[in-house]
């Protein structure tokens, strides 16, 4: 720990930080635009001058290592002119069509001409006319004349992505972000590049014209779609649906976690998300017919105690699978009990993982078997999630005349075979701890609150628990 | 003595309004029995369908969207009366129309407007204005009460 | 020509009169309220596009009434709230009857008179009448079984009861200058001249008594001021219940009422149908009988018998409508009184007036 004093007031920060980030730290805010927590710093915008003791001119926070004895000064007459200085210049190109722009209420550059700015217009020259919808990628529009260069985009690919996909081509006034040839962007984790960017030159193509960022709410989970768990914000409308179609799941952000997945999540996480909320059930059907809860439980406590065979999902929190073994592993002494999940996938060294499921980490330390590995046949059963599909063996092994409960957010493709399926709520409707890859635990709340009244698979397993308690 | 107070008073009280009475009496025969045009009409009321009053030029009237050269709505759908709005009268669509943002449909529930200006003021491509002049939208049905903005025949 | 049938025609053109001036009357009360308050009134009213400044309005009125829904509250003594409105609707037409509308007419041989009755005790008859009509307004409050009705009828009944006395006592003075109570005899009487010039008018003969009258009768009218048993901006008064035509029986009765009142003081303060210096056979010096004006500096005019008639009968109308019209100007200009108020001004400062003005004219008559 070192002491440093900013704007006269004394501080003790760790060593090898900026000053930025020593400021940041100590709750000072310094306006930047090319200076990013999980990239190197570059000095390119201007954006976050200050005044050090000592040096001759302003120097950029963003690249000013702290030391022993620093004085900075950020809000300083001479500070607050160059920042004003540094706007003009930025706005110099820029064709202020923040009506348009879906960027707007998020913007570094709204943000800070509100508070720095509020100058007439210096310059007489004519804005430089680029283009102003260029398909980045697949998911990914570049408009030119909004862009200011902080390169942060450039520096994504370099340092993250580490294959140098953009480039700056030209010089000065002419200078623009560009593909070699212009040709598209191919890369799992391109989304972040809309994020990164501060101002709006670089948006979401999904996201595009859809809905202002201002109607917005953000709630904070993680990403169920593979094992390492990514903390991701679900951003939601605050309280009317402006949509048309009542979407609640807007937009995903990547949230922040050094430790997990920086600031940056996999396209998958971003735009496949969505997904889990498609082919929701709500009702409680019984041999193809809906049923209520007190017909439900005379159900349950019929077939719960011949029940042979239980296959647990890896969806399930932790919570959930310590409650279920207790109960059927302990009370009612069920020998054969595995988990399934979706199948496995591809992998990568930056953050995608093999493991497609959040929690399969905490049942294998809970000693319940794969699904693969079972080996007789299954009369009766009960099922959490509806994963068939993805283990085509499973349904070679049911025998005939068996009865089958499975309890899933989601209509089973070949429902005739089910014979009771309950409704629950999904991975957004209910919180749970969770267990990454490398043996993390998580927590998180439900984001969404479900469209009808269904429980939660714990509610469902507790009823299960009282009713054969009571007999 | 009071009371022959108050009697001077009510006394006086009716030869005020027998004045007005009369004089307006006379006016209106003047003017309306005779079709003489005075000055003075003997009513401070003005007969609403038929004579309308004049509206000042900076008074907030029926909406109205305004149209570039070449027909297209200036509203690039920014949302920004949509926030503004307090009473949340303001219902806006926009589509993406040959790479610009366009709207595609806004709806002001008249019936729901305060008449603030607030819209007016807020739009930054100047597409909203309250200048039409039009005060009158009578209707038996709520329906047609909101107006689709960029619908540019009569209603 | 017979008897029943003349005043069968009488009653029945009288009737037709009563009801088209009552019609107007409300015509009248808005028109008049509204040019007092610098409005034009009622003008909406149209047929075939022409709305002539309101002239089909009572039309209108009357069949917005007619075509109300006729609601009778579960809780009301049925056959009194029906019958209530009519009452007071009879009494309060029945005082037209005493009325002399001009002098008796030649048609032929038969000599007409212009009234449909013409009985001794005239005078304390249309009084008797007038207040007959309270009882259709306290039965009305009464039977609509509502605190509120009962409190304006009750509110009615004191008011009517109070100013009644203040009434009949400003009448004393007027019987003691008038020569019978027989009201063509009244008119009469009025149209000759006192020291050759001066009309014998009521209003001129008895000042105070004209005052005590006009005020102590608009209390009897139930109009503002005195419109205490009304009350339409307090929700009491003694048609609460009442809607639709019955509503407007009520609301009719106002009018007639003080149609009444203005043709009453017309004939008792105003001469009746009497115009200054016209007189109808006058026997002359020189023998001769003489129709026309004879104004008091010697100048002679002479007119046709029937002319004279016609003039005098048109006198009277005019005469009507002038106190009507100033009855609506004291309406649409007093505030209402508050009930002690009333009390007190009916009590304290009418009727001692009243008895002060029989002595000051018993003292006068017995000197001259």
């Amino acid at each position: 720990m070192i002491k440093i004093k900013i704007n006269d007031k004394e501080y003790s920060v760790k060593e090898g930080l900026t000053v930025l980030q020593a400021a940041e730290e100590v709750g000072i805010e310094i306006p930047h635009f090319c200076a990013h927590e999980y990239l190197k710093p570059a000095g390119l915008c201007r954006m976050c001058l200050v005044e050090i003791k000592g040096a001759r001119k302003l120097q950029t926070s963003c690249t000013t290592p702290v030391k022993e004895g620093l004085e900075v000064w950020t809000e300083s007459e001479a500070v607050v002119k160059a920042r004003e200085e540094v706007l003009k210049l930025h706005f110099a190109n820029h064709p202020i069509d923040c009506p348009e722009c879906d960027q707007a209420g998020e913007c570094s550059l709204q943000e800070y001409y509100d508070k720095y700015g509020f100058y007439d217009n210096p310059y007489i020259i004519k804005k430089e006319k680029r283009e102003k919808d260029m398909e980045l990628s697949d998911n990914l529009i570049l408009d030119r004349e909004r862009c200011i260069l902080c390169l942060r985009c450039v520096r994504f690919t370099e340092e993250i992505l580490g294959d140098k996909q953009l480039f700056v081509y030209e010089r000065g006034n002419k200078s623009y972000i560009s593909t070699y040839k212009g040709e598209k962007i191919i890369s799992d984790y391109s989304g972040n590049i809309a994020e990164i960017c501060p101002v709006g030159a670089i948006t979401d193509k999904s996201f595009r014209f859809k809905i202002r960022s201002w109607f917005l709410e953000k709630r904070e989970t993680i990403c169920p779609l593979c094992s390492r768990g990514c903390n991701i914000y679900i951003e939601t409308p605050k309280d009317k649906p402006y949509l048309d179609n009542y979407e609640r799941l807007i937009r995903v952000k990547s949230g922040d976690n050094g430790e997990i997945n920086k600031s940056f999540i996999c396209d998958t996480g971003r735009y496949k998300l969505a997904e889990i909320e498609k082919r929701r059930n709500y009702k409680a059907i019984y041999e193809m017919q809906n049923v209520n809860w007190v017909r439900i439980k005379k159900i349950l406590l019929e077939h719960i105690v011949t029940l042979d065979t239980i296959i647990l999902s890896s969806w399930l929190s932790n919570e959930e699978i310590d409650l279920a073994l207790s109960v059927f592993r302990d009370y009612l002494n069920i020998k054969n009990i595995f988990y399934w999940g979706r199948k496995d996938g591809e992998e990568d060294n930056i953050l995608i993982r093999k493991d497609k499921n959040p929690n399969t980490t905490y049942l294998i330390e809970k000693k319940v078997k794969n699904i693969d590995s079972i080996d007789s046949r299954i009369s009766n059963l009960l099922v959490f999630g509806d994963f068939f599909e993805d283990n085509p063996s499973v349904k070679e092994m049911i025998g005939e005349n068996s009865f089958i409960m499975m309890i899933s957010p989601y209509l089973p493709r070949d429902i005739g075979k089910i014979n009771l399926l309950l409704p629950v709520t999904n991975f957004l409707e209910k919180g749970g701890n969770w267990t990454n890859y490398e043996g993390r635990g998580q927590t998180t709340k439900p984001v969404f609150n479900p469209k009808e009244e269904i429980k939660t698979e714990f509610e469902i397993l507790q009823i299960i628990d009282s009713l054969l308690r009571k007999e | 003595m009071k009371g022959f107070l108050y009697f001077f008073e009510t006394i006086k009280g009716l030869l005020v309004t027998g004045k007005h009475l009369i004089v307006n009496f006379f006016f209106h025969t003047i003017n309306y029995i005779f079709r003489i045009k005075t000055k003075r009409r003997g009513s401070v009321t003005t007969q609403y369908p038929e004579e309308k009053r004049e509206i000042p030029p900076r008074y907030r009237t029926k909406h109205r969207m305004m149209f570039n050269e070449e027909g297209t709505p200036r509203c690039v759908g920014c949302m920004l009366c949509v926030t503004v709005c307090p009473s949340d009268c303001i219902f806006v669509k926009a589509e993406e129309i040959e790479g610009k943002k366009i709207a595609t449909e806004f709806i002001i529930h008249v019936n729901r407007c305060a008449f603030c200006g607030y819209c007016v003021e807020v739009c930054p491509e100047d597409a909203i204005r309250m200048d039409s002049g039009k005060l009158d939208f009578v209707s038996d049905s709520q329906k047609n009460l909101s107006l689709n903005l960029l619908f540019k025949g009569k209603k | 020509m017979n008897y029943t049938l003349l005043v069968l025609i009488k009653i029945i053109v009288l009737f037709a009169w009563l009801m088209i001036f009552a019609l107007y009357a409300t015509l009248a009360e808005r028109k008049v309220s509204a040019v007092i308050q610098d409005r034009h009134g009622a003008n909406r009213a149209k047929i075939l596009g022409i709305s002539s400044f309101g002239i089909f309005q009572p039309f209108a009125d009357a069949l917005k009434m007619l075509f109300k829904e006729d609601y009778i509250p579960p809780f009301t003594d049925k056959f009194m709230f029906k019958f209530a409105p009519v009452i007071t609707f009879f009494f309060s037409a029945l005082v037209i009857i005493a009325i002399p509308f001009g002098e008796p007419v030649k048609i032929g041989k038969e000599i007409i008179k212009l009234q449909v009755i013409d009985p001794d005790i005239a005078l304390l008859l249309i009084f008797a009448l007038s207040s007959m009509s309270i009882y259709g307004i306290i039965l009305g409050g009464w039977s609509s079984n509502n605190k509120y009705s009962f409190l304006g009828g009750m509110r009615a009944t004191s008011q009517i009861v109070s100013y009644e006395v203040a009434l009949i006592l400003s009448i004393i003075g007027l019987i003691m200058v008038y020569p019978s109570l027989r009201l063509s005899e009244i008119v009469n009487y009025q149209s000759t001249l006192l020291w050759g010039w001066i009309p014998k008018w009521g209003i001129l003969l008895q000042p105070l008594a004209f005052i005590i009258f006009i005020i102590a009768a608009i209390a009897e009218t139930k109009r503002a001021p005195f419109d205490l048993p009304e009350s339409e901006s307090e929700i009491i008064g003694f048609f609460l219940e009442y809607s639709g035509i019955r509503f407007g029986v009520y609301m009719l009765t106002d009018f007639v009422e003080t149609i009444m009142l203005s043709l009453i003081i017309t004939t008792l303060f105003f001469g009746g149908w009497n115009i200054p210096y016209l007189f109808s056979g006058l026997k002359l010096s020189n023998g001769t009988i003489f129709s026309g004006f004879v104004f008091p500096w010697g100048k002679q005019l002479a007119i046709s018998i029937n002319w004279v008639s016609i003039l005098q009968i048109i006198a009277f109308q005019i005469k009507t409508v002038i106190v009507f019209v100033f009855l609506l100007l004291v309406r649409w200009t007093f505030p209402r009184l508050r009930f002690d108020q009333l009390m007190e001004l009916g009590w304290k400062s009418l009727i001692p007036l009243a008895l002060f003005n029989i002595v000051v004219t018993a003292i006068i008559i017995a000197i001259v």
